[in-house]
């Protein structure tokens, strides 16, 4: 043991706990659980993009074996409240049945669930459903939808706009006025999915008895889920319970309520037993939803000197057919738009976010929603300004980042100040690590050879960990969070945290701040997250919220129970509270260091003798914390990439990749270099693999992973990292990890490609960077 | 994503199977490695009343050499070829096809015989079949025959196999010395199906003339192809960058590649002839011995 406070484990790689258990396969996910009298259900999906329901008839799949119910909108939308979306100022809200009674708005819509006593018979059965439809004219591209007034997917709309939204700051004309050039371009984001490997699952079971709903769920946000279960079925608050064992991922896709949570919970309280629903691949692919589908047009203005004078930006995001509970769907085109100034000085900026709702899947957020897809955008036009105006790509950076004498930088976009960041140090670092100084010549030479080499950089500053206010109470709210920490009569720290980890390795890195605030070893330190029955509340696990949030939380609650311990064992001890210290894990008294105490004897005799009570309102070593940190954290990074083109075929190799970091001080190393990785392998998918694609018909034609095509191990390689590690200021010292590597990856891979292909002129306006498309850009076929 | 009904039988002996394969006809369906036929039936794309399982059939998992090249049991994972010393001595464009085929851990439940009956028009082995003018040794109701595999892939996931038959074995002739052989593929990522490639043999006489040359394009139609008249334009002659570039300009001039997710079908054609060029480039390095 240690003595208190110091830093023992924070900043060690201490080896994930979770680690043996997942990789021997011993993790329970959603399709582990197995409880007695429990039923599957699987769901009928329309095969259409856009039908009217004329009727659907059950009566054979009804006498299917094993088959328990069948049901349909008619049976059960009228027991939910409606999953009603987006009502803003700008929009009229969009009404989401349970199951669709009236039309099919995409291929996955789910029309009927068939609950069976497994999900073989299940499917079985739903293939003897025979719906009546009348397809309609699908919409599929945004621009076509905004257009049309004949074929509405919301009839309610009177349009397929969904909303409008405009905003920014400063004066753009002004800013084109002043400029000497300005840069336009309009780049497509692919539509692509957050993909976790766990899709979405859950188990709901009723006990009629305690009038109780339990849901087992893979969610990333189970407070919220309670919440929303709770609102639209009208059960107390108190009266459900959502709990999320390991977790495979979730990437903003479980952040989300689905119409299949409520049809499940429905289910279970209708027919009292536990019905288990995992969705399959193909569903995860078709009808889960998507992210991304983002029309980026930006406009630069600059001085001939590099200075950026202003941008503008015009989106256009199509959300699919409907939102998802309980987000607006233009939040994540909104995002984007805000997002887009940062990490450089931008005096003016306009925007404006058209939302279009077309027959596809809907949109989640999907890591650094917004930031990710427009990092890519504004990188990608800086390389382009940079070589219209013949200036160094890094210089032109250089001279437009919010750099240390910026700092506190207000945004002029509003927000809180955005402070202890080290953008030039980041970007220098990552220059040298990549060996920029000589590359031109490296690229020079290889040009020679008939060899294609590209640099490219992506930089990021990101917020984490808003506090509360009661503006944002409710869905932006990232500032709710509560956290208790008890030492038990056996010596053993129990943390109880809201966040859950969906592979974020919380379980160590929680349980060394924990260990390290009181003195004992992480063992000894056992965190309990992810059940809404424990004493702790939160917002759930996104917006890189849970290190900043729960960190701080839990250190202030640790630090709480050392110092009731020291006040037990100065009780037992009779000694002045303050002259009793925790050293080598005893507690000794300055008077008389030879009588100690062990963290165990303290802990027990605290348990177990009322009279020792640290306190007259309650006998136990215990605190409950709210996180309470005044504004929110930034981190920020630079990455950047060596890449070469074949450009005979199209094949992209990343020769070198540096990722420079800086997130605060590290908690664990291990963790965070895995954090990383995995974003710099998401960034990879996204600019040179991943498309849902759809026919002109509407059909899906990416639902397996022969066509979706996701990075795997062997698409990565070396990855040098180098940490930056600047607290935060404040008492929480901790910044987030969990989307900006992913913000500054995307860009640095995408625009080393295009300097390597500058000597074609090639426009690399749309993702992903598939070889056909490179091959395109230079001028082949 | 769950199969339909069907009945599994797992035979012991060859003949076992064919009698099966003969009993149900079109509603019965071979199972070997299961590396394509699992996911089509969970897809409810493939739902065969009957699936009789190769794997408890020892008799077709072998790998032996023969006086003219080795002789693979239908059953034989691709991972014992792609380990095998065999392999890599006597048929070394076999081998180093293998790291191409899916992922390792694919390779280890896939079968070569597997491979060819299923005839994906983007699969390696079938290309590599045909370079080898390798025999595909059939076993049905009326006995056993030899299939020649220029004659055995008749289209797209289509065979020259009859309902009641399967592939007992193939024998992989070895190429004379003085040939070298590559094969070379693009596909999205390692282990993907290929976009286009392309497997080649090159043999050299002793004055330097190529005196024979196989090539076989993958991935571009809807079975593999020797291309025949690309061959003939390297065959007698000494091999220079010029006519290499010919007989790859000649090899994808017929070609009719469809597009797809994955990339156009004039991408297709366009790398096919790159992946031509570089393929005999490096097959004759081989055969000069530059090359390993």
């Amino acid at each position: 043991m240690r003595p208190r406070g110091q830093s023992a484990s924070i900043g060690e790689p201490v080896k994930a706990s979770a680690d043996l258990r997942l990789i021997t396969g011993r993790g329970v996910f959603v399709d582990d659980l197995h409880l007695p009298r429990m039923v599957h259900a699987a769901f009928l999906r329309s095969p259409h993009p856009h039908a009217r329901i004329l009727g659907i008839d059950a009566k054979n799949a009804a006498t299917s074996p094993g088959v328990v119910a069948i049901r349909t909108g008619s049976d059960l939308n009228l027991r939910s409240k409606l999953m009603q979306v987006g009502e803003t100022t700008e929009a009229s809200a969009i009404d989401i049945e349970v199951l669709p009674s009236g039309k099919a708005r995409m291929v996955g819509d789910p029309l009927a669930v068939v609950v069976a006593q497994d999900r073989y018979l299940a499917e079985d059965a739903m293939e003897l459903i025979d719906v009546t439809y009348e397809p309609l004219s699908p919409v599929l591209d945004a621009d076509v939808a905004r257009a049309s007034t004949d074929t509405l997917v919301h009839e309610n709309l009177g349009s397929n706009v969904f909303s409008t939204a405009e905003g920014g700051y400063g004066d753009w004309d002004e800013a084109v006025a002043s400029s000497d050039v300005v840069v336009r371009e309009t780049f497509r984001q692919a539509r692509c999915s957050p993909f976790p490997l766990e899709g979405r699952a859950l188990v709901a079971d009723w006990d009629p008895a305690d009038a109780k709903l339990t849901v087992w769920s893979s969610s990333q946000w189970p407070h919220m889920f309670r919440q929303h279960l709770s609102d639209l079925l009208n059960i107390p608050l108190d009266h459900v319970r959502v709990v999320t064992q390991d977790v495979g991922g979730a990437f903003g896709l479980k952040a989300n309520t689905f119409r299949e949570d409520i049809a499940i919970a429905l289910l279970a309280v209708e027919l009292g037993r536990p019905v288990k629903w995992v969705e399959d691949r193909r569903e995860n692919l078709m009808a889960s939803a998507h992210a991304r589908d983002h029309s980026i047009d930006l406009e630069i203005a600059l001085k001939n000197d590099g200075v950026i004078l202003g941008l503008r930006a015009r989106i256009v995001d199509d959300m699919g057919a409907y939102g998802l509970y309980p987000w607006s769907p233009d939040s994540w085109g909104k995002l984007l738009a805000v997002s887009l100034p940062l990490p450089y000085k931008v005096p003016n900026y306009q925007w404006e976010v058209v939302t279009v709702v077309t027959n596809k899947a809907p949109e989640s957020a999907y890591r650094a929603p917004g930031n990710a897809a427009g990092a890519w955008a504004r990188e990608s036009l800086l390389d382009i300004a940079a070589r219209q105006l013949s200036l160094d790509p890094i210089d032109l950076r250089r001279r437009n980042l919010i750099a240390r004498q910026d700092l506190p930088f207000s945004p002029l976009g509003g927000g809180a100040p955005i402070d202890a960041v080290t953008t030039e140090e980041a970007l220098e670092q990552a220059a040298a690590l990549i060996g920029y100084d000589d590359f031109r010549q490296e690229q020079q030479k290889a040009l020679a050879e008939g060899r294609y080499l590209g640099v490219g950089f992506g930089i990021y500053i990101k917020a984490a960990g808003r506090p509360k206010s009661p503006a944002t109470v409710g869905l932006s709210e990232t500032g709710l969070e509560s956290a208790t920490v008890r030492m038990s009569a056996t010596g053993a720290v129990q943390a109880f945290v809201g966040a859950c980890s969906g592979g974020q390795g919380y379980e160590t890195t929680f349980a060394q701040l924990v260990a390290d605030e009181m003195g004992v070893p992480v063992d000894a330190v056992q965190i309990q997250m992810g059940d809404t029955d424990f004493p702790a509340e939160s917002s759930g696990t996104w917006g890189s919220r849970s290190t900043v949030v729960v960190g701080a939380t839990l250190v202030g609650a640790a630090r709480d129970v050392s110092t009731q311990m020291i006040a037990v064992a100065a009780k037992m001890m009779e000694a002045p509270q303050e002259e009793v210290a925790l050293e080598g894990g005893f507690f000794i008294a300055e008077r008389a260091p030879s009588e100690r105490l062990s963290v165990l004897d303290v802990a027990r005799a605290a348990w177990e003798d009322s009279s020792l009570a640290p306190s007259t309102l309650g006998t136990g070593l215990s605190s409950t914390r709210h996180y309470e940190i005044p504004g929110p954290t930034y981190s920020n990074g630079c990455h950047a990439a060596v890449v070469e083109v074949d450009t005979e075929t199209g094949k992209v190799s990343v020769l070198r990749y540096v990722a420079v970091e800086d997130c605060g001080p590290l908690i664990n190393p291990m963790i965070a270099n895995g954090q990383i990785r995995g974003a710099i392998a998401q960034a990879y998918g996204s600019v040179f693999l991943e498309e849902i694609v759809y026919s002109e018909d509407g059909l899906p034609l990416t639902t397996t992973l022969l066509d979706y095509l996701i990075p795997d191990a062997a698409s990565m390689g070396d990855v040098i990292i180098k940490h930056l590690e600047t607290p935060a200021p404040g008492s929480g010292r901790f910044k987030s990890l969990g989307e900006g590597p992913l913000v500054a990856s995307a860009p640095a891979f995408a625009c080393a490609v295009a300097d390597a292909l500058s000597p074609f002129d090639a426009r690399l306006t749309r993702l992903p960077l598939k070889p056909d498309r490179l091959i395109e850009a230079t001028g082949g076929d | 994503m769950k199969p339909a009904v069907f009945d599994y039988h797992a035979p012991a002996i060859v003949q076992e199977a064919v009698e099966l394969l003969q009993r149900y006809g079109e509603d019965a369906t071979v199972l070997a490695g299961g590396q394509s036929l699992v996911p089509l039936m969970n897809l409810r794309l493939s739902r065969p009343g009957h699936v009789v399982d190769l794997n408890g059939v020892p008799e077709l998992d072998y790998l032996t050499v023969d006086g003219e090249g080795i002789v693979v049991g239908a059953t034989t994972r691709q991972r014992t070829l792609e380990r095998s010393d065999t392999v890599r001595d006597l048929c070394p464009l076999l081998w180093r096809a293998m790291p191409l085929v899916g992922h390792f851990q694919v390779r280890n439940r896939g079968t070569v015989g597997g491979s060819l009956a299923h005839a994906d028009p983007a699969s390696e082995l079938p290309a590599v079949a045909l370079v080898l003018q390798a025999e595909v040794g059939v076993v049905g109701p009326t006995g056993r025959r030899d299939v020649k595999a220029e004659d055995f892939f008749i289209d797209a996931y289509t065979t020259a196999l009859d309902s009641a038959e399967i592939v007992e074995h193939v024998r992989f002739p070895s190429l004379p010395g003085g040939t070298g052989t590559a094969i070379l593929e693009v596909a999205r990522r390692e282990g993907d199906f290929a976009m286009a490639g392309v497997a080649a043999s090159l043999t050299l006489d002793p004055e330097g003339l190529c005196s024979s040359a196989r090539l076989a394009l993958f991935g571009v139609g809807p079975t593999p192809v020797r291309v025949i008249k690309a061959e003939r334009i390297l065959e007698g002659r000494a091999i220079t960058e010029e006519l290499v570039g010919e007989a790859a300009a000649m090899a994808v001039q017929d070609l009719d590649p469809s597009s797809d997710v994955h990339a156009s079908a004039a991408y297709r054609k366009r790398v096919a002839g790159v992946l031509v060029r570089r393929a005999i480039a490096e097959a004759l390095a081989r055969a000069t011995g530059e090359q390993t």
